[in-house]
C-alpha cells in the first residue's frame, strides 16, 4: 500500500481542487439546493414535480439524491460550501483508497496497488466534482470490501446499502453485485458452503435495505426503470463509453485490458485465485456497464482495481510480493511519512483554495439574472436544459425542462429535441407549449433560427448567451 | 537448420498430424452447416453502398483510363489534383467487376470471403486447442463479424487478417513468403492492408516469448517481408501515411462516424462484449502470455474504429479457444472424440447464424436514400456544385463528373484539413455555416432530415427543398433575394 499513498495524495489534491475551486457547470448543483430547501421547509421530501414545470406539473418523481439535496442546501456558500465541497472530494479519494485496501487484503502487492492506482484515480477525475453519484462511490467501495469479508462482519454490507439508497439510486446495484457474489462464491468452493449462504443472506437483506429511504420500493423501481428509459439518449453522460473518453481511454481500459489479458483464473506459478468466479461475475457486469454507458467508467476501476492489482501480483514478476522480511526503521517511517506526505499535501493545495469565490463555468447565469429584473411572467426554455434549474424557485419564472430530467415525461423530451434540432414543427411546439422566453448559446443554431423567424426579440445578450423573448409576451413593451 | 530447429520442426509437424484435420463426419457436417449459415447471413446482410460506389468508381475510372489514377480528379472542387496514391485500385476493380456481374454474384464472393474467414479462424483454433472449441471460436469471431457480412462490407478485410494469421502462427520460410506477398495484394486491395506488419510485429512477439531459434528468426523475416511489402503499391512510400489515414481511426469525428457503436453496432454489443467476457474468464492464460500484445492492439484498434470489431474478433478467438483448452483440458480433451458435442456445437454456431443474420437485416435497413438523391440529381442535366452532411451519401454523385462535383466524399484522407473543417462547420450549423458554402458556390446540399442543419437550411429563403425521401432532403440554392 506504501506507494499508493503517494498517488491517494495526488489523487486528492486533484479532487480538491476541482471540488472546490470548480464548481460543476452542469446546474444540477441548483436544483439539489432547490431540492434541500423544500425539504427542509415542508418537512417532506416532494414525490412529483411542482407547477414550477410548466410542461409537466405534478409530473411523479423520485428524488433519489434527497440527502446530497439537504447536504448541499446547508454547502451553498462560504465555509459551507468549502465543507460539502471537500467533503465530496474526501468521499472520492474515500473510494480509492478503500479500493487499494481492499486490494492489499487480496494479496496484492505495493507496486501492483500503485500501478492500478494511477489508472483507477485516472478514471474517477473526468465525472469527479460535487455530485451525488461521487459519494456512492465509497459506499460501492465499502460494500464491496464488506462483501469479501469471511464472518459476520459482512452483513454489516447491508447497512451499507440502506445507506446508499439514500443518497443515490445506484444502490440498486447492491442486491444484484451480493447476488452475483453468492453465485460466484457457491462456483469458487464448488459448494453451497457457509460463505455462499452468507453471500445469499446479505442479497435478500440488500435488496430490502435499499427500500430503507423515503421512497421505498420506488427507488428500485425507479432504477430498474432507467434501463429503458428513453431520456438517456438526450444526456451525454449515458452515451455509449467510446476511446474519446479520457477517463475511459486512460483509466478504466487499461485496468479493463489488464484483465482481459490476464484473466481470472490462476497465477504464474499455477496458484489458484479462490476468488476466480466472483471476480468473473463482477467484472463481467461493470465491464458491460462500463463499455454501455460513460457514466459508468468510474464504478469499473473501483471494482477493477482490486481485481487486477492482485491478478498483477499473481502473474507478472516485477509485481509479485517481495519476501516477508522483518520491518526496517526505513519501512516503518515510510510506513507514517508516505500517508502523511499524502495528506499534507492535499491539505495544502486546498487550503490554498478555501476561500476563493468559485467560477461559474458555462452556466447561463447571466441572462437568467437579467431575466430576473424583467417584470412578467416566464415560461422558459433553455437551450441546455440544466440551465433552467438556475430558474427554479425564482417567482414567475417556470421551466420547460430542467436538470432533474427524469421526472419529464417522454413527450416533453421529444418536444425538447425537436425544438433544438429545429425540427420541422419547432415553432409549433414553441407556441403550442406557451414557451415565451428562450435561453440559447449565442450564434448556436436556435439562435441562428430564432434571429430568421422573427416573433421574438432579443432581451440579453453577451459574448456567450443570448435571452430572447416573445415579442407579444408580458413584460415587452 | 540446427539440429535442435530440425528437432522442433519434427516436433511441430508430428503435432500436426495429430491434430485431426477434418475429424468426424459428424465434424464435417457440422461445419457444412455452419458454413451454410455464414452463407445466409451474407445473403441478408445490407450492402455496404459507401464501399461498394467507392469501389466502382476507382475501378471504373481504371478501365476507363486504362491506368491508376493517382490523383482525385474534378469529380470533387475542394480538392482537385489531391494525391491519393490510388489506394485500393485492385479493390476497385475487383469491386467493379462485381458490380457488372450482378448482386448474386457479389453475394457469393462476398460469402466465399466470410466463409474463408471463419475457416481459418477454426483451423487456427483448431491446432491450438482442438475441435469444439475450434467451432466455438468461429462462432465468436462471427459474432463480431455481423455488421461487416455485406457486400463491400469489412469481411474481405477479416479474410485477409484471418489468412495472415494462420500462416505466421507457424513461422518458417514458406510462411514469411506467403505473408509477404498475401500483404503485397492486401495493401494493393485496401487500406487495411497497413495493417498486415503490425499483426506480423505482434506474432513475432510471440515467437520471440516462446517459440524456438527457428521460428524467431523466420517470425522476423516475415516481419520485414511485410513491411517491405506495404511499399509494392502504386502510391509507393505514400502508402502508410495514406492508408492510415485511410483507416479512420484518428477520431475525425463530425466527417464520419468511427464509434464501435455507430459503425458496429450489432457486433460491438454482442460480439465485441462477448469476446472481452471470455477474455475476463480466460485471459491468456500461462504459456500465452505472448499473444497478449495481439489482443490488446486489436481491442484497441476496434474501439478506435468499430469497423474493425471483425478483426479484433478474428484474432482474439483463437487465443481464446486455445487459453479456454488450457482452463479446462477437458472440454478441449474428452469432447473431440464426441460425434454428439460435434453436432451440438453445429447447431448452436446455425443457430447463432440465423439469429445473427436477422438482426443484421433488420439493423441495417434505412440506408439508401441519401444515395439515391444524389444520383437523382444528374437528371436535371445541369451542372452542381454538391455537399452532403453524411459524406458517402456523395459517393452516389461521383460517377457524374464534372456535371456534378462534391464538396466531399467518402475518401475522406487526401481530403486537405480545411476542407474537413468546413465540412465540420456545415454540419454542425455553426455561425458561418452559409459562408463555408457560399464561398465554394454550392449550389445543392443533401441534409439528414431531422438534423440541425436541415432545420437551418429550410429556415433560409435561399434554399428551397427540390427533393426529398425517407431520411434527407436535397436542397437547391435559388437567386440571391434583391
Amino acid at each position: 500500500m506504501k506507494y499508493a499513498w503517494l498517488v491517494i495524495g495526488v489523487a486528492a489534491a486533484r479532487c480538491f481542487t476541482v471540488a472546490i475551486a470548480f464548481p460543476p457547470g452542469d446546474g444540477d448543483l441548483w436544483w439539489q439546493r432547490w431540492l434541500g430547501a423544500q425539504i427542509l421547509r415542508t418537512h417532506v421530501v416532494p414525490r412529483s414535480l411542482g407547477s414550477e414545470a410548466f410542461s409537466a406539473p405534478y409530473a411523479p418523481w423520485v428524488p433519489q439524491e434527497w440527502l446530497f439535496g439537504i447536504a448541499a442546501y446547508f454547502g451553498r456558500s462560504g465555509a459551507g460550501w468549502d465543507v460539502f465541497a471537500g467533503a465530496c472530494a474526501v468521499a472520492a479519494i474515500a473510494a480509492l483508497g478503500l479500493a487499494c485496501v481492499h486490494a492489499v487484503r487480496r494479496g496484492a502487492s505495493a507496486v501492483a496497488v500503485a500501478f492500478c492506482a494511477v489508472f483507477a484515480s485516472i478514471a474517477l477525475f473526468e465525472s469527479f466534482g460535487v455530485r451525488a453519484q461521487v459519494v456512492a462511490w465509497p459506499l460501492l467501495a465499502l460494500f464491496l470490501f464488506l462483501l469479501d469479508v469471511d464472518g459476520p462482519w459482512c452483513y454489516a454490507a447491508v447497512a451499507v446499502a440502506a445507506v446508499w439508497s439514500n443518497w443515490h439510486a445506484s444502490a440498486m446495484l447492491a442486491p444484484v453485485v451480493a447476488a452475483g457474489y453468492a453465485l460466484g462464491s457457491a462456483l469458487d468452493e464448488g459448494r453451497v458452503g457457509p460463505r455462499t449462504r452468507r453471500l445469499a443472506f446479505v442479497a435478500v437483506l440488500a435488496a430490502f435495505a435499499i427500500c430503507l429511504n423515503p421512497f421505498g420500493w420506488d427507488l428500485p423501481r425507479y432504477a430498474l426503470g432507467l434501463f429503458n428509459n428513453p431520456i438517456k439518449s438526450y444526456i451525454s453522460e449515458w452515451k455509449v463509453t467510446d476511446i474519446d473518453d479520457l477517463s475511459f481511454t486512460f483509466g478504466s481500459l487499461p485496468l479493463m485490458l489488464i484483465a482481459i489479458a490476464l484473466g481470472t483464473r490462476e497465477g504464474a506459478s499455477g496458484i489458484r485465485n479462490e476468488y476466480r468466479w466472483r471476480d468473473l461475475c463482477l467484472l463481467g457486469a461493470f465491464g458491460f456497464l462500463a463499455l454501455s454507458a460513460a457514466r459508468n467508467i468510474n464504478i469499473f476501476a473501483i471494482v477493477a482495481l482490486p481485481i487486477v492489482a492482485p491478478a498483477l501480483t499473481r502473474r507478472i514478476r516485477f509485481f509479485a510480493r517481495e519476501e516477508p522480511r522483518p520491518p526496517t526503521t526505513l519501512d516503518r517511517a515510510a510506513s507514517w511519512a508516505l500517508p502523511a506526505v499524502a495528506l499534507g499535501f492535499a491539505v495544502v493545495v486546498s487550503w490554498q483554495l478555501v476561500g476563493k469565490v468559485p467560477r461559474q463555468p458555462n452556466l447561463a447565469t447571466a441572462p437568467l439574472a437579467a431575466l430576473a429584473k424583467i417584470p412578467g411572467e416566464h415560461d422558459i426554455f433553455c437551450s441546455d436544459f440544466a440551465w433552467c434549474s438556475l430558474a427554479l424557485g425564482v417567482p414567475n419564472e417556470r421551466v420547460f425542462l430542467d436538470g432533474r430530467a427524469d421526472p419529464f415525461p417522454r413527450a416533453v423530451w421529444e418536444d425538447f429535441e425537436d425544438v433544438t434540432y429545429l425540427r420541422p414543427d419547432w415553432r409549433a411546439i414553441l407556441e403550442r407549449r406557451g414557451v415565451n422566453t428562450i435561453v440559447v448559446q449565442r450564434d448556436k443554431p436556435l439562435d441562428q433560427a430564432l434571429a430568421i423567424v422573427g416573433g421574438w426579440h432579443v432581451a440579453y445578450a453577451d459574448k456567450d448567451f443570448r435571452l430572447w423573448l416573445r415579442s407579444d409576451s408580458a413584460g415587452h413593451s | 537448420m540446427t539440429a535442435g530447429a530440425a528437432a522442433a520442426q519434427g516436433s511441430e509437424r508430428r503435432h500436426e498430424a495429430a491434430v485431426p484435420t477434418a475429424g468426424s463426419i459428424a465434424y464435417r457436417a457440422a461445419y457444412a452447416i455452419c458454413a451454410l449459415g455464414i452463407a445466409v447471413a451474407t445473403a441478408v446482410s445490407p450492402r455496404d453502398n459507401a464501399g461498394f460506389l467507392l469501389g466502382t468508381f476507382a475501378g471504373e475510372r481504371i478501365v476507363r483510363g486504362h491506368a491508376i489514377p493517382l490523383h482525385f480528379g474534378n469529380e470533387t472542387f475542394t480538392a482537385a489534383g489531391a494525391f491519393d496514391g490510388g489506394v485500393g485500385w485492385l479493390g476497385g476493380l475487383a469491386t467493379y467487376a462485381l458490380s457488372l456481374a450482378g448482386p448474386a454474384v457479389s453475394i457469393f464472393a462476398t460469402a466465399l470471403a466470410a466463409v474463408a474467414t471463419f475457416a481459418f479462424v477454426e483451423a487456427r483454433a483448431r491446432r491450438l486447442a482442438g475441435r469444439p472449441l475450434a467451432l466455438a471460436a468461429a462462432a465468436l469471431a462471427f459474432l463480431c463479424a455481423i455488421s461487416s457480412l455485406g457486400v463491400a462490407g469489412g469481411i474481405v478485410t477479416a479474410a485477409f487478417v484471418s489468412i495472415l494469421a494462420y500462416v505466421l502462427e507457424r513461422p518458417g520460410p514458406r510462411a514469411a513468403l506467403v505473408a509477404t506477398l498475401l500483404t503485397v495484394v492486401w495493401c494493393n486491395t485496401s487500406a487495411a492492408g497497413v495493417l498486415a506488419p503490425a499483426i506480423a510485429l505482434c506474432m513475432a512477439a510471440t515467437s520471440t516469448f516462446g517459440g524456438t531459434p527457428y521460428e524467431r528468426r523466420w517470425a522476423r523475416v516475415a516481419v520485414a517481408g511485410t513491411l517491405l511489402a506495404i511499399f509494392a503499391t502504386p502510391a509507393l512510400w505514400a502508402y502508410p501515411a495514406l492508408a492510415l489515414e485511410g483507416l479512420r481511426i484518428d477520431r475525425t469525428v463530425g466527417v464520419v462516424p468511427e464509434n464501435p457503436i455507430d459503425v458496429a453496432p450489432l457486433a460491438y454489443h454482442i460480439g465485441f462484449l462477448l469476446v472481452v467476457l471470455a477474455a475476463f474468464a480466460v485471459g491468456a492464460r500461462r504459456g500465452r502470455e505472448s499473444s497478449i500484445p495481439l489482443l490488446l492492439c486489436a481491442a484497441l484498434l476496434a474501439l478506435a474504429n468499430g469497423a474493425y470489431v471483425v478483426v479484433f474478433g478474428v484474432l482474439a478467438a483463437p487465443i481464446l479457444a486455445a487459453s479456454a483448452a488450457e482452463a479446462f483440458p477437458a472440454l478441449a480433451g474428452s469432447m473431440t472424440a464426441s460425434m454428439r458435442t460435434d453436432f451440438v456445437a453445429g447447431a448452436f454456431a446455425v443457430v447463432l447464424a440465423g439469429i445473427a443474420a436477422w438482426q443484421a437485416g433488420r439493423s441495417g435497413a434505412p440506408l439508401a436514400d441519401g444515395y439515391a438523391l444524389a444520383a437523382s440529381l444528374a437528371a436535371d442535366g445541369r451542372s452542381h456544385r454538391l455537399y452532403c452532411s453524411n459524406v458517402d451519401w456523395c459517393d452516389a454523385a461521383l460517377p457524374f463528373a464534372p456535371n456534378i462535383r462534391v464538396f466531399m466524399d467518402g475518401r475522406i484522407a487526401p481530403y486537405p484539413d480545411a476542407v474537413r473543417e468546413a465540412k465540420r462547420d456545415v454540419a454542425f450549423g455553426d455561425v458561418h455555416w452559409k459562408e463555408r458554402l457560399s464561398e465554394r458556390n454550392v449550389d445543392t446540399v443533401i441534409v439528414a432530415k431531422g438534423r440541425l442543419l436541415s432545420g437551418l437550411v429550410g429556415l433560409s429563403p435561399r434554399w428551397r427543398v427540390v427533393a426529398s425521401d425517407g431520411t434527407a432532403l436535397l436542397y437547391e440554392r435559388g437567386a440571391a433575394p434583391r
